[in-house]
């Protein structure tokens, strides 16, 4: 498909101008991703029509309950019956399409949020004690481990927390309409820290 | 250096004489050394007064160490920065500080409203209440200047903070409240057993007690103990030490809250350092440590400078170095004051007599003081003191056998410091605010924590343990019980040994007996800051009050920075002495959050300035702040509310927009709308259960307008429904309702309909929406590349359809809240900003026009659409807004049954109706009230009221609605509409619908 334009993301502003301030050794670094999908993926995981349709298109299993699968996609478990995808291989209407017409005649749904949510990636070596000022998780690494998942709050916005790796590099997932908000609570939380901004640049 | 700090002593104390710190205090030069607190340099330059006393102006001097200092009250620093009401105990000296006391005119040492204090019958307690509550009330305004200007508590900075504050949320399997031996024992237990632990104290170092103490532990100075029990801490991965932080609250489920000072006062603002961090935490087990504060004695004249704590005095000579005095007595009722004495006596100082109030017994305090020959008195008190700004002798009486009276009081005792000692209140303040209760222990003399509700433990002197061995076993009996509950193995470790003697048990003296009129005598003080004397309470008690907490308020007894840390206690026992009942009768005031004052920037953190209230934006922000556009807030959203062009103002902006939307094209941004997509096999029956109108009979590609209601069949919320497939509708919420409206969805799928087999999506932020309106709104998508027909046959009114415009994939829903011809596109947000920009480009050719909430607001309002939250209240029906015809009677739906209560059926409920000013030109201001009647008496019967008001240029006049009883019936009737300042406009009464009442221009 061709898109006459290029893709708006939410913060591209923001990076254009106050994320791109220089730092000098920054405590915490935060990348911008922004050529990944969304998809909000609603169904059972204990109806076995639902894990084989999803298996046949994702090639990987349902998380469990707050935990993160990997493979050519990321699932994220969000409730008993709701998980989210990202990923960097499809756009978000041929995953929604793929998943749609393998959910046929199965109660499940699938709806692309790609213009709805921004993925942020938050490491650095004060990357816990940064994430600690605006959300109440436990994020201590006996408490949250690689591959955990927790929807919370980032300061006063909506936010889904994952732990991609143990070094550590945090996943942050926010809603495009508070995007410009958490960037610029960002910026101000994290000067105690020095932090950095970078987005991700496209293949 | 020191020979300006006249009671500096010659070595000593934990201080630096090789850096020393210059300050100023009222303006005059003075020098402290690194470590001083402002108090303790102050006491070591000879400085005796500090302040004036609240009500009556007395000279007052440092009395204490910490957090409970009454009247060291002063103004830190100047400018953007300066500080009011910081105690001097707990500001570290630093180069360059500015420090002034706060009240006292002309100044501190001369004070001519001293003179009031004379005549301290005027202002007695109750004085407040009598006067200005009274038939004498008004006397408060010509009084209230004068006193506000006497009793004057500081100044706040007049300039924006320059600083940044700090929040952090922190969890932790143990945090311990102090880090005194108690709170360290514990720490220690609980970090070696491998828990996480956070440990905190008020203090830049820890050690609590045990830095001023001349007490050994393993035969070594106990300062050197603390230290090396923090070393150890702080290099434990799973301790965080936090000194300069006070825990300030402690509030249910084990959160507490910590106010951690970053930068000491002195530190000059910092883009990195905030100023201070307000830790929020979550804690498994909590360990109480906080220590006990030293009860002032209630005697005559006990406020005069020189009268001190005597464990403070033992703290500015062993912590500081500083002689607080020359010549001392020290006063006491227990055995701690004696290690006072000693320290005086090995500093050089002269202790002229120990007065003990209690029989001689046998301790080792005694024997102690004994050998190095300090005069102990048994059986005596200090029942006055003599001189004005410094004490200058200590009067001494003989008590009787019964302790209530003097045998003989004609003894006096030069000296210029009174060390005194009536006893320790163990520090219950977090244990209270955890709904912990106390409970009084006659050999404490003192409340003591019971068992706490929460997760929590006390040990120490806060829990009434005073004796430093005991308080040793206490913190370790605290750790090991929280590692027991915690499951974690207890770790080896061997208390510290230190020396353990024969104690005798303390003698109660709430108030020392005088020689003099109760009431008219000299005063003797309970609350230092307040002027609270048993006088006051003995007024009180007089004139009828019993409850403590009343007593608290006509006296004020326990107001204040210091919130009663010294006074309560005695206070409560004079009233309980009063009334002839035992203290645990009378009991305490409440302890309330927070521990010691709290500035609000802490509290408010870093959600300041911009970053106050999250402001949520439209993929095409950028796009309107371009166009020039003022914004509304909706919600956290903000809007464009109207684009003015050159120097229009709001007015001539909204007509233009208005007249050129309804004459060629108007184009808005929507996307704030919330949306929900709504999936499932049942998602048709969950629908109908929860909006009126019948959806069942929707077809694919069709919309609807549908209005939700509460159980009470109050209109809740409206919207478009659009059937995208036979499984699958898609629904529009108002702006500010959308979180509401998902959640009160979602309680009544998972609570009333789990059977449903329905999944809901919000989609709010994905979809970005673009409203195309007016007549040309046609031609221009007609003149893009698309897969969807845009023909007025093959793409009806309230149709949607899906597919490519200008290449990008787009859902089209042909829906109106203006009237007009108008289509809502929506599609993904990355994608809006690029189709908006090729529409205003090609719509050039029809002038199009974007416009905001407000040309919205007229538009819709000249077709009578209601703004559910605008138009209603919560307490309006769907028949009060003429929309009976949106309720199916064919099904069940929320709020159907609540619509047959007497009250939603009665006939005169008030109505939506149009009204129009009769002189054409009036804009009725939006909530005013109508009236029937111009000469009715008052009360006037308020018989609506007008819920919407604009000047609608299409019509060229002005149109409003409201809310009228039976409006319905009355259209053609004159009515009056009030406005807030009582101006009476003339108005008819007419239909809702003011433009194109039949729909034409919408269906073309």
């Amino acid at each position: 498909m061709s898109e006459s334009f290029a893709k708006q993301h939410p913060l591209s502003s923001f990076m254009k101008t106050d994320g791109a301030r220089r730092v000098v050794a920054p405590c915490v670094n935060v990348l911008v991703e922004p050529d990944v999908c969304h998809v909000s993926m609603r169904g059972n995981p204990a109806d076995p029509a639902f894990v084989s349709a999803l298996s046949t298109v994702m090639g990987q299993p349902v998380p469990e309950r707050g935990r993160v699968t990997r493979d050519t996609h990321s699932v994220y478990w969000l409730g008993p019956q709701e998980f989210l995808v990202t990923s960097r291989q499809f756009e978000g209407r041929e995953l929604v399409s793929a998943l749609s017409s393998a959910f046929e005649g199965v109660h499940a749904a699938a709806t692309d949020l790609s213009g709805g949510q921004i993925l942020l990636a938050v490491s650095g070596t004060a990357a816990r004690a940064f994430l600690s000022k605006a959300s109440t998780l436990d994020l201590h690494e006996s408490m949250f481990s690689v591959d955990d998942c927790a929807q919370s709050t980032f300061a006063k916005a909506g936010a889904l927390y994952a732990l991609r790796s143990d070094e550590p590099v945090f996943e942050l997932i926010i809603r495009r309409s508070f995007a410009d908000y958490a960037a610029r609570w960002m910026l101000h939380g994290g000067q105690e820290f020095g932090i950095k901004f970078a987005e991700q640049h496209r293949f | 250096m020191t020979g300006e700090q006249v009671n500096r002593l010659a070595d000593g104390g934990r201080i630096n004489r090789s850096k020393p710190v210059r300050f100023t205090f009222n303006g005059k030069a003075m020098t402290g050394f690194q470590g001083d607190t402002l108090a303790s340099a102050l006491l070591a330059n000879g400085v005796d007064i500090v302040g004036r006393s609240f009500k009556y102006h007395r000279p007052r001097g440092i009395v204490g160490i910490g957090a409970e200092e009454p009247n060291a009250i002063l103004q830190i620093g100047s400018g953007a920065t300066t500080e009011p009401n910081m105690r001097a105990t707990q500001v570290l000296l630093y180069e360059g500080l500015e420090a002034r006391t706060v009240k006292g005119w002309p100044s501190v040492n001369v004070d001519v409203q001293e003179a009031l204090g004379m005549v301290k019958n005027v202002l007695a307690a109750g004085f407040y209440y009598k006067t200005f509550m009274g038939p004498t009330r008004n006397a408060w305004r010509m009084f209230e200047p004068a006193i506000r200007k006497m009793s004057a508590m500081g100044e706040s900075p007049l300039e924006a903070d320059p600083d940044h504050y700090s929040h952090r949320h922190a969890h932790c399997d143990v945090l311990i409240a102090g880090g005194g031996p108690a709170g360290l024992t514990a720490a220690l237990l609980a970090a070696r057993a491998g828990l996480r632990v956070i440990i905190a104290d008020e203090k830049p170092a820890f050690g609590g007690h045990l830095l001023a103490t001349r007490a050994t532990l393993d035969g070594k100075p106990a300062d050197r103990w603390a230290r090396g029990v923090y070393q150890e801490l702080k290099s434990l991965a799973n301790v965080r030490c936090l000194t300069n932080s006070t825990v300030i609250a402690y509030h249910d489920h084990n959160f507490l809250t910590i106010a951690e000072h970053c930068l000491t006062q002195g530190e000059s603002s910092s883009p990195v350092s905030p100023r201070q961090r307000l830790w929020k935490v979550r804690a498994a087990q909590v360990v109480l440590a906080q220590g006990a504060f030293e009860r002032p004695l209630v005697f005559c004249n006990n406020d005069r400078p020189g009268v001190m704590q005597a464990s403070a005095v033992s703290a500015y000579v062993n912590q500081y170095g500083v002689r607080p005095g020359k010549r001392a007595v020290v006063f006491t009722n227990n055995d701690s004051a004696y290690a006072t004495a000693l320290d005086l006596h090995e500093a050089g100082v002269e202790v002229a007599a120990i007065i003990d109030s209690r029989p001689e017994g046998k301790c080792d305090a005694v024997t102690r003081v004994k050998q190095v020959n300090i005069p102990v008195r048994f059986e005596q008190v200090v029942y006055d003191v003599s001189g004005r700004t410094r004490v200058t002798g200590a009067r001494i009486g003989q008590l009787n056998s019964d302790g209530k009276s003097l045998a003989n009081h004609n003894d006096v005792i030069d000296c210029d410091l009174v060390a005194m000692s009536g006893g320790w209140s163990p520090a219950v303040h977090l244990h209270s605010h955890s709904g912990g209760k106390n409970r009084w222990d006659h050999d404490v003399s003192g409340f003591v924590p019971e068992a706490s509700p929460q997760s929590c433990v006390s040990a120490g002197a806060g829990n009434g343990v005073f004796e430093l061995s005991d308080v040793l076993e206490d913190g370790w009996r605290a750790g090991e019980a929280v590692c027991n509950a915690l499951g974690a193995k207890l770790p080896d470790y061997t208390s510290p040994q230190c020396e353990v003697g024969t104690v005798s048990p303390i003698q109660a003296l709430w108030h020392v007996p005088s020689p003099y009129d109760p009431d008219k005598g000299p005063k003797q003080f309970l609350d230092y800051q307040n002027d609270v004397g048993v006088s006051d309470v003995r007024l009180a008690v007089r004139e009828g009050f019993r409850n403590v907490e009343h007593v608290k308020r006509y006296t004020a007894l326990g107001f204040g920075t210091d919130q009663g840390k010294l006074g309560n206690i005695n206070g409560m026992a004079v009233l309980a002495e009063l009334l002839g009942e035992d203290i645990p009768a009378v009991g305490t005031t409440t302890f309330r959050p927070n521990y010691t004052p709290t500035t609000f920037s802490t509290i408010a953190g870093p959600d300041v300035r911009e970053l106050f209230e999250p402001v949520r934006k439209t993929a095409l922000h950028e796009w309107h702040e371009k166009a020039g556009a003022k914004f509304e807030v909706v919600g956290q959203w903000h809007r464009p509310w109207y684009f003015p062009k050159d120097r229009e103002d709001m007015h001539a902006a909204v007509n233009r927009e208005c007249v050129r939307t309804r004459e060629s094209l108007g184009i808005m941004d929507a996307s704030t709308l919330g949306k929900i997509e709504v999936y499932g096999p049942d998602a048709a029956r969950f629908l109908d259960m929860m909006y009126t109108h019948d959806i069942g009979k929707l077809a694919v590609g069709r919309c609807a307008y549908g209005i939700l209601l509460g159980e009470d069949g109050m209109v809740k919320d409206d919207g478009v429904m659009a059937r995208i497939g036979e499984e699958h509708f898609y629904l529009t919420t108002t702006t500010g309702g959308a979180a509401a409206v998902y959640a009160w969805l979602e309680f009544w799928l998972q609570t009333e309909f789990p059977h449903l087999d329905v999944y809901m999506t919000s989609t709010t932020d994905h979809n970005s929406t673009i409203a195309l309106v007016g007549p040309n709104a046609r031609k221009l998508l007609q003149q893009f590349d698309s897969t969807i027909d845009f023909d007025k046959d093959a793409f009806a009114f309230m149709d949607v359809k899906s597919g490519q415009l200008a290449g990008l994939p787009v859902q089209v829903f042909r829906i109106s809240f203006s009237g007009e011809l108008a289509y809502e596109i929506n599609l993904d947000s990355n994608l809006a900003l690029g189709l908006w920009t090729q529409l205003m480009d090609k719509g050039r050719e029809f002038d199009i026009t974007p416009y905001g909430t407000e040309t919205l607001h007229v538009l819709r309002a000249e077709k009578g659409f209601v703004i559910i939250g605008q138009d209603t209240d919560g307490s309006v029906t769907p028949q009060d807004l003429g929309m009976s015809w949106l309720l199916s009677k064919e099904k069940d739906y929320v709020g159907r049954r609540s619509l047959l209560r007497p009250d939603c059926i009665r006939k005169d409920r008030k109505q939506l109706i149009g009204l129009l000013s009769v002189d054409g030109k009036t804009v009725v201001p939006e909530g005013s009230q109508i009236i029937e009647d111009t000469g009715a008496t008052v009360p006037v019967p308020l018989v609506g009221h007008v819920t919407s008001s604009y000047f609608s240029a299409c019509l060229n006049h002005p149109i409003a609605l409201a809310l009228i009883e039976k409006g319905r019936q009355r259209y053609g009737e004159v009515v009056y509409a009030v406005t807030p300042d009582g101006e009476r406009i003339k108005v008819t009464i007419t239909r809702s619908v003011f433009f194109d009442p039949k729909g034409d221009r919408q269906r073309v």
